[in-house]
């Protein structure tokens, strides 16, 4: 675990902070404090994001230490934009959330400003990941939105289950369509960068795993016709499992070594 | 929301979610694996019998149970998986052998070129044996970019490879560009990348030829996917089933 002394490092504990503070109040029912804290929150991990592209002179996206202060920036907006939109409710974990995805950053991954490798030199760079980070973001908070609201309240009835459940599938079927272009994108990138749109890369093979995943939660939610929200629910859970075998374990693991080894 | 009534119906739900719980499950073995593995498996008489399978069952799926249909957007995506399908085996290794069959054997799938600085050249190495393409490539110059280093004395970092190429039919030139990486050219059915070059002397480059063969079908795919996602999920799951303003 490293502490960075830099104001990179200052601009991303910062975002902890105020994340961690509206996760705080938030509990206590304070409703507005907590989306002024989420608010204060972004505006720091904007900063660190802002910091990181002049710094470096790239967008920041290039390996999992700027893959995880993006997202810390963009957690905030969808789920504040989910719940005016489509009153997804934004929940005590959404900031939780926000903090966990800044701790990487923080403390985990190397900062020093990396020069992009040819490869990565593309304009479909920020479409590609920017997609997949969408889709993670919203997919991620259908997994674990029916535990937020769980510890949120007591006497979680049926009913409430059943609503929760239509909340997730708005959430699934917002950010569902972001990995599939995401993969659709991954492969024209990989076309133009190795000669082969599909290269059976582990990276790849999970992506593609994780949209299964996503299809059989449809297949099942639309064959069912909702009145199963629990095994609906557990779909989403696995669902979530995936995505976080995606973006990290495929990466960090050196089972999974392969042509997505940026980090 | 529909909720299925007839027991066919039923038998396709259960053989359906099996199906994806399958291809979930192979799709991880495979990730375990490794590409090369993987991939060596693509090569043979599977490349067109699994994705045979897969198209077979999906688009049965759909003919026979009505639930499957879920509206044009998802009528329009499983067109657009079915070409992606046939689109990548028909790039594949059997793919080509087919084409071979059918055009005398001068079809180039993929290999490799070199080319030296100020040369033409059409021969291309490929697992076949060395095959011509119908032009000539020309390489005119080629130049390596770094990164200023980081500490005066330090590494430099590749910025860009980039090769100044030329394409010529019959002696005159026919195309002119600048190849990068993730800029390949395209020309008269190939794509050309840049594989390697001579990194002592600086002579030649190594370029990669591959044929765009099922291309075309894969792009066409990948747009009715993209397209069927947005009406099934966007518009009508969003929309329709429990989305703006519906109360739920």
């Amino acid at each position: 675990m490293v502490i960075k002394y830099s104001v990179q490092g200052f601009l991303i504990y910062l975002a902890m902070v105020f994340y961690l503070l509206g996760f705080l109040v938030s509990m206590l029912k304070f409703r507005r404090f907590a989306i002024l804290a989420g608010t204060a929150g972004f505006v720091a991990a904007f900063g660190s994001a802002v910091y990181r592209w002049t710094d470096a002179g790239h967008v920041p996206l290039g390996n999992l230490f700027e893959v995880f202060i993006f997202l810390g920036m963009v957690v905030w907006p969808i789920y504040f934009l989910c719940e005016r939109v489509f009153g997804i409710k934004i929940l005590a974990g959404d900031y939780l959330v926000g903090a966990m995805i800044l701790f990487p950053a923080g403390f985990v991954f190397s900062g020093e400003p990396l020069h992009l490798p040819p490869v990565l030199q593309s304009w479909l760079f920020i479409p590609h990941v920017g997609m997949y980070m969408g889709g993670y973001v919203l997919l991620a908070k259908a997994g674990y939105y029916v535990f937020g609201r769980f510890f949120e309240f007591q006497g979680y009835t049926k009913s409430d289950l059943a609503n929760d459940e239509r909340a997730c599938y708005k959430l699934a079927c917002l950010g569902f369509p972001f990995l599939s272009f995401g993969l659709v994108l991954g492969s024209i990138w990989a076309r133009d960068a190795w000669g082969r749109c599909w290269g059976w890369d582990p990276k790849e093979m999970w992506s593609l795993a994780t949209w299964l995943v996503y299809m059989g939660y449809f297949h099942f939610r639309y064959g069912t016709g909702g009145r199963f929200p629990g095994w609906n629910y557990v779909w989403l859970v696995f669902g979530f499992v995936f995505v976080l075998i995606t973006l990290l374990w495929a990466n960090l693991s050196s089972l999974f070594a392969g042509l997505h080894s940026y980090a | 929301m529909r909720v299925m009534k007839k027991a066919d119906s039923k038998i396709g739900f259960y053989f359906f979610q099996g199906f994806i719980l399958l291809l979930i499950c192979l799709v991880v073995r495979g990730a375990f694996l490794g590409s090369e593995r993987v991939s060596g498996f693509f090569d043979g008489i599977s490349a067109v019998f699994f994705p045979a399978i897969l198209v077979l069952v999906i688009g049965g799926g759909f003919i026979f149970y009505r639930y499957l249909r879920m509206g044009p957007g998802g009528v329009v995506g499983l067109v657009g998986g079915v070409l992606i399908v046939c689109g990548f085996v028909w790039g594949l290794p059997v793919g080509h052998k087919f084409r071979q069959r059918h055009s005398g054997g001068h079809e180039i799938m993929e290999g490799r070129m070199v080319v030296y600085e100020g040369a033409a050249e059409s021969r291309v190495q490929t697992s076949e044996g060395r095959m011509c393409l119908p032009f000539e490539v020309r390489l005119n110059d080629f130049r390596v970019e770094y990164y200023e280093p980081d500490l005066p004395g330090g590494e430099r970092k590749v910025k860009d490879y980039l090769s100044d190429i030329e394409i010529l039919q019959d002696g005159e030139s026919v195309l002119r560009r600048m190849l990068e990486v993730n800029k390949p050219i395209h020309f008269g059915g190939f794509h050309f990348y840049q594989d390697g070059y001579d990194a002592s002397a600086g002579e030649y480059v190594v370029l990669k030829v591959v044929s765009d063969a099922g291309l075309g079908g894969m792009y066409l795919g990948f747009l009715l996917l993209c397209a069927g996602a947005v009406w099934c999920f966007w518009f009508s799951g969003l929309l329709k089933e429990g989305g703006i303003g519906n109360g739920n």
